[in-house]
């Protein structure tokens, strides 16, 4: 029953953070073209127990859906995958010898806000600086690129912070 | 055999990390394929169904905005009409015989959703080929020119608006009438660039940029941006123009799909000369 839950509800939070993201966060742009990617929050935030294959295959479904709906070329898809591999490696250094029930999440509540914003910082950055190099590094000179990687990558762990506060709060067991 | 076995078991999400990665790139490489393929059909008119409904709930908020556009333009239309001119030259013995031909006809249709913060943006009309849209036709509005189509499924059409890196645009200063090419360097879509622009014919600050007409599909006149600044190309000679789009893209709903009727006499011209 338990596995059900966590199962129901992963559910609910992919199509709610697919639909945050597709039409209310990219129709957002700060400064002209600055598009917060609250999408990746989805993988952060899964419970610390979830397998690898569903991690894998969630980030692969998550940046396809993200894809579809931008008419893009699969850039979500490939970074957000990458991202779901690279989660367990990280996390590791949190848990560390912690006993973790199958609720837990990694949540600024769960793990402190310092821990958590470093931990996000990480991920975030990582997934940005891949997506940026996809898609514009081609096209621009190197410190447009930089200034515009910094500014989206904090624009989104601002929101990704915000978006923590206001719904996980309660959820801490 | 075993211990393969327990190798696999263990890194086994390296492997499956490793496809998914790999399909993932695969869909980057061929774009060009998959889009054209069943399966990019039917993501792209998933997409376009969806947006679609959400097009038909969101469309009331900005109507008062859009309305006072368009009654702007019916008005600058009517400033146009010949029962709005006067007659200046008053010859009574020449005779005005000209009769007219239709060359260009409209579809209105309006964005059902668009993107503007990556390198290559789309536009996503909610007319297609059923209501007589077909790839390579222009697309305008109200307060300028947005792009041409690039597919069709039967509702629906995707444009390629200016704001992509293989568009570009034969246009020119309306004050001098001198020729440049429209690109769009990427970062933000209020600002695009003029290239290949003869240095030697005056240019100002504030000059308007027009299409020019040369490309089949958009007429001529229909206004693109404002110039800002401009600086020459030592290596070409030719000028770069930094200019302000007419057109907010963020904000801009109702289109127009031109359809030349002319088209298909103009490729019958040009057949042959792309063998020579």
């Amino acid at each position: 029953m338990n596995r059900l839950q966590i199962i129901a509800i992963g559910v609910l939070h992919f199509l709610l953070i697919a639909a945050a993201q597709i039409f209310i966060f990219n129709n957002i742009r700060f400064l002209g073209y600055i598009n917060p990617m609250i999408y990746v929050w989805f993988i952060l935030m899964l419970p610390y127990k979830t397998p690898y294959w569903a991690l894998l295959l969630l980030s692969f479904a998550m940046g396809l859906c993200i894809d579809v709906f931008t008419f893009g070329q699969g850039f979500h898809t490939a970074t957000l995958t990458f991202i779901g591999f690279l989660r367990p490696f990280i996390l590791k250094f949190y848990t560390g010898n912690r006993d973790i029930t199958v609720w837990q999440r990694p949540t600024s509540s769960d793990m402190g806000f310092m821990q958590f914003t470093f931990y996000i910082t990480i991920l975030i950055f990582i997934h940005h600086l891949l997506f940026f190099t996809l898609d514009i590094l081609r096209f621009t000179e190197l410190i447009p690129f930089i200034i515009r990687l910094i500014l989206s990558s904090v624009t989104t762990i601002i929101v990704i912070i915000i978006c923590d506060l206001l719904f996980m709060k309660h959820k801490k067991d | 055999m075993k211990e393969l076995a327990r190798f696999i078991s263990r890194f086994y999400y390296i492997f499956l990390f490793l496809a998914l990665e790999g399909l993932a790139i695969a869909l980057i490489v061929n774009n060009s394929y998959y889009q054209s393929s069943a399966i990019g059909n039917l993501f792209n008119s998933i997409a376009a169904g969806i947006y679609d409904k959400q097009a038909s709930v969101t469309q009331y908020f900005d109507l008062h905005e859009e309305n006072a556009l368009l009654v702007k333009e019916n008005a600058a239309l009517r400033a146009m009409l010949p029962a709005s001119k006067f007659a200046i030259v008053d010859d009574s013995t020449s005779i005005v015989d000209t009769i007219y031909m239709q060359q260009y006809s409209y579809t209105s249709a309006q964005i059902i959703s668009r993107t503007l913060g990556k390198r290559n943006n789309y536009f996503m009309i909610n007319k297609g080929s059923k209501q007589g849209v077909k790839s390579d036709m222009g697309v305008i509005c109200p307060s300028g020119l947005v792009g041409v189509i690039l597919r069709t499924t039967n509702n629906f059409a995707l444009i390629m608006p200016v704001l992509h890196q293989d568009s570009k645009r034969s246009v020119k200063n309306k004050r001098t009438q001198a020729t440049g090419t429209l690109v769009w360097a990427g970062g933000s879509y209020e600002k695009g660039q003029v290239i290949d622009y003869p240095s030697s014919l005056p240019l100002k600050k504030g000059d308007t940029i027009i299409s020019s007409g040369f490309s089949s599909n958009i007429p001529e006149g229909i206004v693109v941006g404002y110039v800002e600044s401009y600086e020459l190309d030592a290596a070409t000679g030719f000028y770069v123009i930094n200019i302000r789009f007419s057109s907010n893209y963020n904000k801009i709903k109702d289109v127009y799909v031109i359809k030349d009727l002319f088209s298909k006499e103009k490729q019958k011209l040009m057949k042959g000369m792309g063998n020579e």
